[in-house]
């Protein structure tokens, strides 16, 4: 279920009428079974890959503090699991063999091999570690819980990456005919996103920041909970699980401050975000030859389209779960306002890059190791940021780019120079303008369809560039004609405001922000709707 | 009491704005005479199907706007009957503005062509095999061709091009075909003229009887966005009922493809391969050769080819598409409006005439004047 559709129009209402009339434990159980009815709407068959995340996790935080685990404990995972496997793979599959008259499928047989597998070796394993000490034990489980979830992950979203990878290098090498096997395999949506979530679960938990849970319940919805579910913001345990396991009081500020930001992301993705998306599909899905011109604009409708896209996901996502009383953190803070990359870093997709910077940069020692192995740590976790984007060349790409601007970055302004000089005389809006462009760079590597796409833009652009106005792209929307000069606006005041955002403004100027708001979603909602971009991810 | 008057101050702002919108993009009483702006034009899109009607077709013909004119069948319209002084063939092409092009610039390019040209906005199959049907007997020509357009696949069960066309409606009507014990059965539309719908449209008793007629044969008709109601006069409401509307035909247009290719829903593929049969059997006994036009447009890739190529072989009727010469894919290739750019249009219609060649000298024409 998308949130710009009609069913979540009708789903939100109805789950937030029911729990309203719940006490929180039944409150907890509700939100749990709407957000695998949420899920479910894609795929039923990928809720059990979420299932078997949370009993592994659950486990794992509870051995990891506690170094045991109760009967009780455990039986609440595995028959959490063993639901999920008759739920959501046997049962639709047996229905449909029944139904049809078709054989049950291969990977419905492999599901359950896997699972009986991994309880016999949970089981075996355990019983092993037995005789190892307890920080031997406590590493362990926390490897087991970092192996699932990064080999789910890995499964289904690189294997078939890394095997067509393999082919081109052997090609590459010299070495025809060489073939592997393709799996072809379905990417379940926001798997990028849960897993590192129940990731700083586990993680959290062996560092000692977070408490481990015995609340079952309360911690699938840590893993589940629907409006972060598929495009995050990724939360972390320790901000998260204590509002779950707590009582929850909403107010009727949260209530207002949960439908502007509904509203607000609404008007970025449907009145702006796919108001674009005609444009840089034009250019960027061409098969025919594109002007410079082209190219630029077509990358600065990207630009905005990803930008509107995905923090108006992570607004109706903060709207909708704050409804709940549920305070998600901010996923966005104005990022084109930024003037150096460790800003704009600051600034977009806070939890990413702040999962990144705490679990992986500060992992590999940060900024406290000398001067090589800091850039080599920001290099790395950049790249395995482009490439958590996605399993193609281009993200890795991304991930390099964006390595490389914050390490030129770092040696520009490691001491008073020309650079920092010349940043500090010119007016800042026109710093803020040229690293806009610098960015936008980026997107271009991003969006493109292909490598030999990025070098043909390139070349274009750099080498080749002219003004020559006959251009092809295709125009904007009106919507978005309208809704960006608004939004731009809007962004303004919050970015001098404290991110907070028609702060001071009187309140008839919110009432007309408001209803230009939406004003440009009813002109937007004509569009054809497209995709959120980060559900591939 | 803050977010309350927040609000407050929002109705009071959407209201503004309804208002100011309606006065500004409030269109002219002369459907003929008014220059209307994309601003204009915009903000009234959501208007219902029957309040643009009732506004285009005025009260004469003098008065009416040109689309409200176009696309009647029986219409006087100035055609060769022969083909002109010194040019050798006639070419009569059955279809919509597309084939419309391709035929001008057929006849732009080669000295002994002359084109008689039929359709209307859009035209669907049935339409398009109606006015054939209309058209025989009348003219001379060696070649017949049968324009498919891919957009308009999915309009085969509708009768008029009102109600799958939300934003532009045209309030003409056609004949729609239907496969009955496997024959081709044709539904006649309740009007025909211009006048006659005027009529209807202003008759208390014969217009919700041909309401209802359209309920009952269209497979695009949809109350909402058809009947005129209170939010016609609400540019707020328009702009939800143009969202409704889109959404409406997006899921309607879906089922009859899913972007990869038709997928036959409500038997349009077998009611046009039907159609197909039935033109090049007629035109064979009228000693004339019969090529079906498969006009794969902006998006539709070689959907049509897919759908129709092996079909159309087998049951031995001649076609061409317009995939063997450009791809519609390539956003690159078409104008703003959805038509193909001029130089895609002579290229196309330079292949088209090549393979008509081709046919006239291996079957010489036995057409009589």
């Amino acid at each position: 279920m998308s949130f710009d559709s009609l069913s979540y129009l009708f789903f939100l209402p109805i789950v937030y009428a029911i729990y309203l009339l719940l006490n929180r434990g039944w409150q907890n159980a509700l939100l749990v079974l709407a957000s695998y009815v949420f899920y479910g709407w894609w795929d039923v068959r990928f809720l059990f890959l979420i299932l078997v995340s949370t009993a592994v996790d659950y486990c794992c935080g509870l051995l990891i503090e506690r170094d045991k685990i109760q009967r009780i404990e455990f039986a609440r995972a595995a028959v959490g699991v063993a639901a999920g496997l008759c739920c959501f793979v046997l049962g639709p599959e047996l229905y449909n063999a029944l139904t049809t008259g078709l054989p049950v499928s291969n990977e419905v047989i492999w599901a359950s091999l896997c699972t009986v597998g991994l309880a016999v070796t949970a089981v075996v394993g355990h019983n092993a570690l037995q005789r190892a000490s307890i920080e031997t034990r406590r590493k362990a489980y926390l490897l087991t819980s970092i192996t699932v979830n990064l080999g789910i992950l890995g499964f289904f979203k690189y294997f078939d990456f890394f095997v067509s990878s393999a082919e081109a290098a052997a090609l590459s090498l010299g070495m025809e005919n060489v073939s592997l096997l393709h799996l072809d395999i379905v990417l379940p949506v926001g798997i990028s996103f849960y897993t590192f979530q129940t990731l700083s679960y586990s993680i959290g938990v062996y560092r000692g920041e977070t408490k481990p849970t015995t609340d079952y319940v309360a911690f699938s919805l840590f893993v589940a909970f629907f409006p972060q579910l598929v495009a995050g913001p990724i939360e972390r345990a320790s901000r998260l699980l204590p509002v779950l396991l707590k009582k929850r009081e909403v107010t009727l500020d949260w209530i207002q401050k949960g439908l502007f930001l509904i509203l607000l992301g609404l008007f970025k993705k449907v009145g702006i975000a796919n108001g674009m998306a005609g444009s840089v599909d034009s250019i960027y899905n061409t098969t025919g030859t594109v002007s410079s011109l082209d190219i630029l604009l077509a990358t600065l409708c990207f630009a905005v389209q990803i930008y509107c896209d995905f923090s108006g996901y992570s607004d109706i996502a903060r709207g909708s779960s704050k409804l709940f009383g549920i305070d998600l953190m901010r996923n966005f803070e104005q990022p084109y306002f930024s003037k150096n990359p460790s800003e704009f870093w600051r600034r977009w997709h806070i939890s990413l890059s702040s999962w990144l910077r705490d679990y992986l940069y500060i992992s590999l020692g940060g900024n406290r190791v000398g001067q090589n192995k800091l850039y080599r740590n920001l290099m790395l976790t950049m790249l395995l940021g482009g490439l958590w984007h996605g399993a193609a060349w281009n993200f890795v790409l991304w991930g390099a780019y964006q390595g490389g601007i914050l390490i030129v970055h770092r040696l520009l302004t490691q001491s008073k120079n020309w650079f920092t000089r010349l940043t500090g005389a010119v007016p800042q809006v026109l710093v803020i303008i040229a690293f806009f462009f610098v960015v936008c760079y980026g997107w271009l590597l991003f969006r493109a369809t292909s490598l030999e796409q990025i070098l043909d833009f390139t070349r274009i652009l750099f080498f080749e560039f002219e003004f020559d106005f006959d251009v092809s792209i295709k125009r904007p929307t009106f919507a978005a004609a309208v809704g960006l000069p608004l939004l731009f606006l809007l962004d303004a005041s919050c970015y001098r405001t404290d991110n907070v955002y028609l702060r001071n403004n009187a309140q008839f100027v919110k009432g007309a922000a408001l209803a230009m708001m939406l004003v440009v979603l009813l002109m937007g909602m004509s569009s054809a709707p497209t995709q959120f971009i980060y559900f591939q991810f | 009491m803050k977010p309350l008057m927040t609000v407050f101050w929002m109705v009071i702002f959407l209201l503004i704005i309804d208002v100011a919108l309606n006065v500004v993009t409030i269109y002219p009483d002369n459907p003929r005479t008014a220059e209307i702006s994309s601003f204009e034009r915009y903000f009234n899109y959501g208007r219902t199907i029957e309040s643009k009607v009732r506004w285009m077709t005025a009260d004469d013909d003098a008065s009416a706007s040109r689309l409200a004119l176009s696309g009647w069948m029986y219409r006087e319209q100035e055609r060769h009957a022969a083909p002109e002084p010194g040019r050798q063939h006639l070419i009569a092409f059955y279809g919509m503005s597309f084939t419309s092009r391709i035929g001008h610039a057929m006849r732009r390019n080669d000295d002994d062509i002359s084109v008689r040209l039929s359709g209307g906005p859009g035209g669907t199959v049935n339409r398009s095999y109606a006015d054939y049907l209309i058209d025989r007997g009348e003219h001379s020509a060696c070649v017949v061709v049968l324009g498919v357009l891919a957009s308009s696949l999915p309009a085969v069960g509708t009768v008029t091009h009102m109600t799958w066309n939300f934003e532009n409606p045209s309030s003409h009507f056609y004949p729609r075909y239907v496969v009955e014990q496997g024959r081709l059965m044709q539904i006649d539309p309740p009007v025909n003229t211009l006048e006659e719908f005027r009529e209807v449209l202003n008759d208390p008793v014969r217009w919700p009887q041909l309401v209802e007629f359209l309920r009952t044969h269209d497979a695009h008709y949809e109350s909402f966005v058809f009947d005129a109601d209170p939010l016609d006069a609400s540019t707020i409401g328009r702009l939800v009922r143009r969202a409704w509307a889109q959404r409406q035909y997006r899921e309607v247009v879906a089922r009859y493809h899913d972007g990869n290719g038709f997928t036959g829903f409500d038997d349009s593929l077998l009611v046009s391969m039907e159609i197909f049969k039935a033109f090049a059997a007629q035109a064979g006994e009228d000693g004339t050769i019969p090529i079906v036009l498969l006009i794969n447009d902006q998006g539709f890739s070689d959907h049509l080819d897919q759908a129709f190529a092996d079909p159309l072989t087998e049951a031995g009727v001649p076609y061409f598409s317009t995939a063997s010469v450009v791809s519609s894919d390539r956003f690159a290739n078409f104008e703003p409006d959805g038509h193909f750019l001029p130089e895609i249009d002579e290229r196309i219609a330079a292949a088209l005439l090549t393979m008509i060649k081709g046919k006239i000298a291996a079957t010489p024409c036995t057409v009589s004047d």
